[in-house]
């Protein structure tokens, strides 16, 4: 909810309280910083990007924080501003977030994502390859070697191209994890098998897929869904929560018809 | 890898958690039914009273329930270890994601599942002990061979499910006089409007979570899930809570429906477990 909304161009000053960690073995802290002449149509990296400069500048280690597309495409950046994951406006990453979201004087809290299964690499980095393995447990379908398929060969509806596209959405962040109360990929995980499971290419994997994925999720030490909807709420896509439905839906098919 | 998945997962764990939880919805709504109608007449209820204990399924569906309690229960402890190792490192800072976007559905209710969860828990034992074994209404069960101390029934119509060995009158025991006198108690009251207020928070809830846990919820029939759940929930709580608070204020008094003829049987009842013997 972008209601802070700092309409004038004058520039601000802010408090920063940062997670500082020098390595995923050392213990980290939190670390007050000043940032000064932020203009609000700054992003919110392109002002930490300022910040680090100063920090470069009188001989400290810069903040380490991911970033890659800074378009909020890649789901590289990802930090939990004053509690809330991608800070305060709706449906986008940090990359798309503008100072003007914040007031002058206002103490801005930056930290990582939190789970057991991300681990902090450096700072504001985590590990999220957790996502990887379970995208690669069951996250493909078969296709024939050979030569280009033909275009249009297979019919699909209307209806499930757009919504296996608005699964597909998903750029995997990592937000859903870090603002659950459980630290829960349950939104990542059904979006990824939505997403395969909503087109008529998914169908040969259906059952083996929902029980590898769900069984990969388990194993990386993700908590478990309380169907609260907290993910949805920061997801910058905009995934919704009855992909988890359609996940429990399929992980119970898969059961119940013993297929592999 | 694949054969050794199974329930055994949070998705599985969460399932056997919505199964459970929803086959105690079921049971509320019986038994919802049931007590309703100690509102409608005393001797009503008494009479239902007594048709339930004289059903032999009644000790059958007793245990499974039981067994659903557990189940819900040691799912949740398990559920709750896994959801606090998930994260070890707390945040400095945290808030809820409904703070930024509506798409949210967390609400004080969901988060106190946990708290609202073992009030319940506490709340059961009490319950049972209370109403079925501290007061002795069919203590023992009619049919078990024994002569039971008490029966479950309006003494003035004669019913005597213990058979015929032992005179009806001395055996009448009132649960409707029994349930409003400890209803009259604003002690007692207060602890079961507590209860159901409590019960109803982890329904509102629990309803559309379940739901989902279960693979129910579409985008078609979200709303639908989440506000029938929560009317639903008001409808439950909001009936078990009436009959407390509808005795203890004075509105309705069960006793008094009963005829006034009963009145020698009443003085039965309060003799007190064993003398019957």
């Amino acid at each position: 909810m972008a209601t802070q909304t700092n309409g004038s161009k004058k520039p601000m000053n802010l408090k920063l309280l940062v997670w500082r960690q020098k390595n995923g073995m050392s213990k980290g802290a939190m670390t007050t910083y000043e940032a000064k002449n932020v203009s609000p149509d700054m992003s919110f990296l392109e002002m930490l990007d300022v910040v680090n400069e100063d920090i470069i500048k009188s001989g400290g280690e810069p903040i380490a924080f991911e970033h890659d597309c800074r378009e909020g495409i890649c789901g590289s950046c990802g930090l939990m501003i004053n509690g809330v994951a991608h800070g305060p406006d709706e449906g986008t990453t940090v990359c798309q977030l503008h100072m003007r979201s914040f007031k002058d004087g206002d103490t801005v809290v930056i930290e990582p994502w939190r789970a057991r299964a991300f681990p902090v690499i450096k700072d504001l980095v985590v590990d999220r390859s957790a996502f990887d393995r379970i995208i690669s447990a069951g996250g493909y379908i078969s296709v024939n070697t050979g030569q280009a398929p033909d275009g249009n060969a297979i019919p699909i509806a209307k209806q499930s191209s757009e919504d296996a596209m608005d699964s597909a959405a998903c750029i995997g962040c990592g937000a859903c994890v870090a603002q659950c109360k459980n630290a829960s990929a349950a939104l990542f995980t059904s979006a990824k098998i939505a997403h395969l499971r909503l087109l008529p290419q998914g169908d040969p994997e259906r059952a083996e897929r929902a029980l590898r994925m769900v069984a990969q999720m388990d194993e990386e030490g993700f908590g478990s869904c309380s169907n609260e909807g907290e993910c949805e709420a920061v997801c910058p896509k905009e995934i919704g929560m009855v992909n988890i439905s359609l996940m429990n839906r399929e992980y119970e098919r898969a059961l119940i018809s013993g297929k592999k | 890898m694949i054969s050794k998945l199974r329930f055994n997962t949070v998705v599985g764990k969460k399932v056997l958690m919505a199964v459970t939880g929803l086959a105690m919805v079921v049971f509320l709504i019986g038994h919802l039914i049931g007590n309703l109608q100690l509102l409608w007449s005393g001797a009503q209820f008494n009479g239902y009273a007594h048709f339930l204990t004289a059903q032999p399924v009644v000790i059958l569906i007793e245990l499974g329930l039981l067994a659903i309690f557990l189940l819900h229960i040691v799912d949740a402890v398990v559920l709750l270890q896994g959801n606090y190792a998930a994260r070890p490192v707390p945040y400095h800072t945290k808030k809820w994601g409904r703070s930024k976007s509506k798409r949210s559905k967390k609400t004080w209710a969901s988060t106190m599942m946990m708290w609202t969860g073992i009030a319940i828990l506490l709340f059961v034992p009490f319950h049972v002990w209370h109403f079925k074994y501290h007061n002795p209404v069919a203590s023992a069960r009619p049919d078990s061979g024994q002569v039971s101390p008490v029966v479950v029934g309006v003494g003035s119509t004669g019913v005597n499910t213990s058979g015929a060995a032992s005179a009806p009158s001395k055996e009448a025991y009132d649960l409707a006089l029994q349930v409003t006198k400890e209803f009259k108690n604003p002690f007692v009251s207060g602890i079961y409007i507590l209860a159901m207020i409590l019960l109803g928070l982890h329904m509102y809830h629990a309803i559309s979570s379940a739901l989902t846990s279960v693979g129910a919820n579409h985008p078609r029939y979200q709303t639908l899930i989440i506000w029938g759940g929560r009317i639903f929930t008001v409808v439950i709580a909001g009936g078990f809570l009436l009959i407390p608070a509808l005795i203890l204020s004075g509105l309705i008094d069960p006793a008094k429906t009963l005829a006034t003829a009963q009145a020698a049987n009443n003085q039965v009842a309060q003799v007190p477990m064993g003398v019957g013997k």
